[in-house]
């Protein structure tokens, strides 16, 4: 080509390259199993910030899959490389802002930090778009190929079966690596998916193939060195060939026949020690397109057990939950960077009696902004939305209370096990009639004439009455049973009727009558109550 | 997660920034180019796509047939095995000549390789060096080429050649001879193939399902073991066994492009591209127009349909 010709044929050429990348850069499916992960992702932690934003946040998952961003979606963790194609020395272009995913992570989150600072919130340059992009690197990551600085130019099984066969996983919870930076994501899960899809194994040009974890995965490994099917490369039964493989028929042009297996780039080193001095490979290898011929790749073994499921199935069993769930601590991460969680907390009113029933003043302490939520739970099967509710405790016990506080930055709740106690009987009541603050008088049926409440008729009840009326004493604890008479009244009549009930054989108190006689009615039934606990009839 | 680069390594290629194969004053010469190409098409570590290589290739074939042949000779061992390969892909009248001069190679990889396009050419030009080679071949890889080479060469007074090596310690030689024998119209030997198909050795027992298709004579035999393998859940080998029910039936019919056609939309990767490549090789009106047609849905097979075309020097048909 004429030098002169080179500028317009690098612009045509450039012009072409960016139609055909924008035009068809992937087909719909394997886009949406992005928008699927991340949504995914959004829903288990349901955060209301990240759920205000979930559109924004499932389409920047895809968005980040157009040319020439894809240039940085690689990274293996091994040696740290992305893509060695398709992106030399491009990496000044505008959208080239790393030669891998783990290095292109801290800029991403940066620049979706910043937005949000700025308020730039929503749409296609919004936090949550950019946010989108950062995790799309980290579901890359679950993809084989990606963390083998694979092109995977000739197609890739996992993540086009993964198009019709994604579903939704709710019951997982997000995973936070060890350091909790943006890279670390990427890192970690790389390192995952890398370690789940290398096996180590030895392939020389000499048959039988040595007895390797790959070879034991799958124990059709065979190198054919000539004859009718050709010669020296290396083939598995239902997923490739290694060496010829992707040059000439019957493999390639299929869809998922070729370039299926091979080495881990820079994890291998080749020498002749087999047998007769034949070539020999030594390292980790790698099947990038998992399902082989019609997807039914089945590994003799998995973990170093008998299998059978097919690799599709085992990789999408471990890759995807991997995919969501560090998706979702990176999701988690920018809320809580961005809008920290708010804290629950709260205290209750105290006031008189701790005697059922019990009126409560609860009082919200939480700390945190964008709390737009509260519900109380009151321990007793009652609940409340209001911020500051009262509630009453109509029965004795100790009350666990539970406030859980939600809104924009997330959900928190808090619960106290012993701060509401509600005693039995009634409030105790001093000489003038008032009642004795946080103090609780058993309720217990009463009998008639047992004035000083000690479970027996005696003496020491009259005394208790005089001594009530005329020295000062202490109230009663139940007038009832000092109303000896059942008059509807404390006074010297009811001293009197005791002591002629016990020494003159006078009769006995009214109904309910002195203790062991429990089962007698009380025939004021009440109307003359004078304040103690109804005595039960039988 | 896809990436879609295909674009991007033609412009690559063809832009001036890879400077594959220019002169001082930035002119391509046809023969570095070839050389070049043929490099990064046997070199291990390359990213780009095989097939992008050889259309690059390809569709410059002419001019760059020289290169590949000085490639088949003087290159070193890896720019052999590829250019020999590719001399036998493109049907290069000096292929079968390149090829029997190289069967005498030091290099067991190129001795082996050798045979293999001698079997792919089904060349009968170089038999007597063939025939001449088998006694002396030590390695067992070669000494299959050469078995294969003879049984392709349609010579079928070769068969007396090769029948010895029916009793050959080694069973993938057994095996190969068998398949050799049958190409000749000797039957004599399924029994071979099919006791392979139950041993142990994995080269012999997928070479055994690919060879039941050669057997015609025995059909029914050869028919019934590679079904058997079809239905077994864990039978290995199916697409050999579908390769070799899909041979038998075309031994026996007359619609032969139909059935390819038909076996060309199976849910089989690999009997898909044989179906393909055996299109290509029927030669005819009918079937070069089928070709074209195929070649011109933008699929993976349509683009090894086109690429079939650019084979046999006749042009791409695939879009791009």
């Amino acid at each position: 080509m004429p030098k002169s010709d080179l500028p317009v044929f690098r612009s045509v050429c450039t012009a072409v390259l960016l139609f055909c990348c924008l035009v068809g850069p992937a087909s719909a499916h394997e886009v949406e199993v992005h928008r699927g992960i991340s949504l995914n992702a959004v829903d288990i932690l349901d955060v209301g910030l990240l759920n205000r934003f979930r559109a924004d946040i499932g389409q920047g998952s895809i968005d980040e899959d157009t040319f020439p961003q894809y240039c940085y979606h690689a990274y293996n963790p091994h040696n740290g490389r992305g893509f060695d194609l398709p992106c030399p020395g491009v990496v000044d272009w505008a959208n080239i802002i790393a030669s891998n995913a783990r290095d292109a992570m801290p800029i991403l989150w940066a620049q979706a930090i910043s937005a949000y600072d700025a308020g730039n919130l929503g749409g296609p340059n919004g936090a949550f778009h950019k946010l989108g992009r950062c995790i799309h690197l980290i579901q890359d990551m679950t993809s084989p190929a990606h963390t083998h600085s694979d092109t995977h130019i000739d197609g890739d099984d996992f993540e086009g079966w993964g198009g019709g066969n994604f579903l939704p996983l709710l019951d997982l919870a997000p995973v936070f690596p060890a350091d909790g930076s943006p890279e670390s994501f990427v890192h970690t899960a790389a390192l995952l998916v890398y370690s789940a899809t290398t096996w180590p194994g030895i392939i020389q040009e000499a048959n039988p193939q040595p007895d390797t974890q790959f070879k034991r995965m799958f124990p059709t490994l065979t190198f054919h060195d000539g004859g009718f099917l050709g010669d020296d490369y290396w083939v598995i039964d239902n997923i490739g060939e290694f060496d010829e493989a992707g040059v000439f028929p019957p493999c390639i042009g299929s869809p998922s026949a070729c370039d299926e297996w091979w080495p881990s780039t820079d994890d291998f080193s080749e020498d002749e020690g087999g047998p007769g001095g034949a070539r020999r490979i030594t390292g980790n290898f790698y099947v990038e397109n998992t399902g082989g011929d019609n997807n039914r790749l089945t590994p003799a073994r998995w973990r170093g057990a008998a299998n059978s499921r097919t690799l599709l199935r085992l990789y999408s069993e471990e890759l995807y939950p991997i995919a969501i769930s560090y998706s979702a601590g990176l999701l988690q991460t920018f809320a809580d960077t961005v809008c920290p969680p708010p804290t629950a907390d709260f205290t209750i009113e105290r006031t008189g009696p701790r005697c059922a029933p019990l009126l409560v003043s609860f009082l919200d302490r939480s700390a945190g902004d964008a709390i737009g939520n509260w519900r109380w739970d009151f321990g007793d099967g009652s609940r409340s939305d209001a911020q500051n509710p009262t509630h009453l405790y109509t029965e004795p016990g100790t009350y666990i209370v539970t406030l859980t506080i939600s809104g924009d930055c997330g959900e928190s709740s808090r619960t106290i096990r012993d701060l509401v106690r509600v005693l039995p009987g009634s409030p105790a009541i001093d000489g003038n009639g008032d009642e004795l603050g946080g103090e609780c008088v058993p309720d217990r049926p009463f009998h008639r004439g047992d004035a000083n409440a000690d479970g027996s008729v005696d003496i020491s009840d009259p005394s208790r009455i005089f001594s009530y009326l005329f020295l000062g004493g202490a109230v009663p604890a139940c007038l009832d049973s000092a109303d000896a008479n059942d008059d509807g009244g404390i006074d010297i009549t009811d001293g009197v009727f005791l002591l002629r009930y016990l020494f003159n054989g006078a009769a006995r108190p009214p109904a309910p009558g002195p203790p062991g006689n429990e089962c007698d009615n009380d025939p004021a039934a009440g109307g003359d109550s004078l304040g103690c606990a109804a005595y039960e009839s039988c | 997660m896809r990436l879609a680069l295909k674009p991007l390594i033609f412009c690559l290629l063809t832009g001036p920034g890879l400077a594959l194969g220019q002169d001082t004053s930035g002119r391509e010469t046809p023969g570095d180019q070839a050389e070049a190409l043929i490099k990064l098409l046997a070199s291990r570590g390359r990213s780009v796509p095989k097939r992008e290589l050889l259309e690059r290739l390809l569709q410059n074939r002419e001019a760059n047939l020289p290169g590949v042949r000085k490639a088949a000779r003087d290159g070193d061992r890896e720019t052999r095995l590829m250019a020999l390969r590719l001399l036998a892909e493109m049907k290069d009248p000096e292929a079968a000549r390149i090829a029997g001069e190289s069967l005498a190679s030091k290099e067991v990889a190129i001795r082996r390789r050798a045979g293999s396009v001698l079997m792919l050419l089904e060349d009968d030009t170089q038999v007597a060096k063939v025939l001449a080679r088998l006694p002396v071949e030590r390695d067992s890889g070669a000494l299959k080429s050469l078995i294969a080479a003879a049984g392709s060469s349609g010579h079928a007074a070769t068969a007396d050649a090769i029948r010895p090596y029916l009793r050959d310690a080694n069973q993938s030689v057994r095996v190969n001879t068998a398949i050799a024998l049958a190409r000749l119209g000797s039957m004599e030997a399924l029994g071979t193939v099919l006791e392979a198909l139950q041993g142990v050795d994995m080269q012999a027992r997928r070479e055994a399902a690919y060879g039941l298709g050669f057997f015609s004579g025995k059909r029914q035999k050869a028919q019934a073991a590679a079904q058997a393998i079809i239905d077994n859940p864990a039978g290995t080998w199916k697409a050999e066994a579908g390769i070799s029910l899909l041979r038998l039936e075309l031994a026996a019919s007359a619609e032969k492009l139909e059935l390819l056609s038909n076996a060309s939309t199976l849910r089989q990767p690999r009997v898909q591209a044989w179906s393909i490549q055996a299109i290509a090789r029927m030669g005819g009106k009918d079937a070069a127009a089928w070709l074209k047609q195929r070649a011109a849905l933008n699929d993976p097979l349509g683009r090894f349909a086109g690429l079939q075309l650019l084979m046999k020097g006749e042009g791409s048909h695939a879009k791009k």
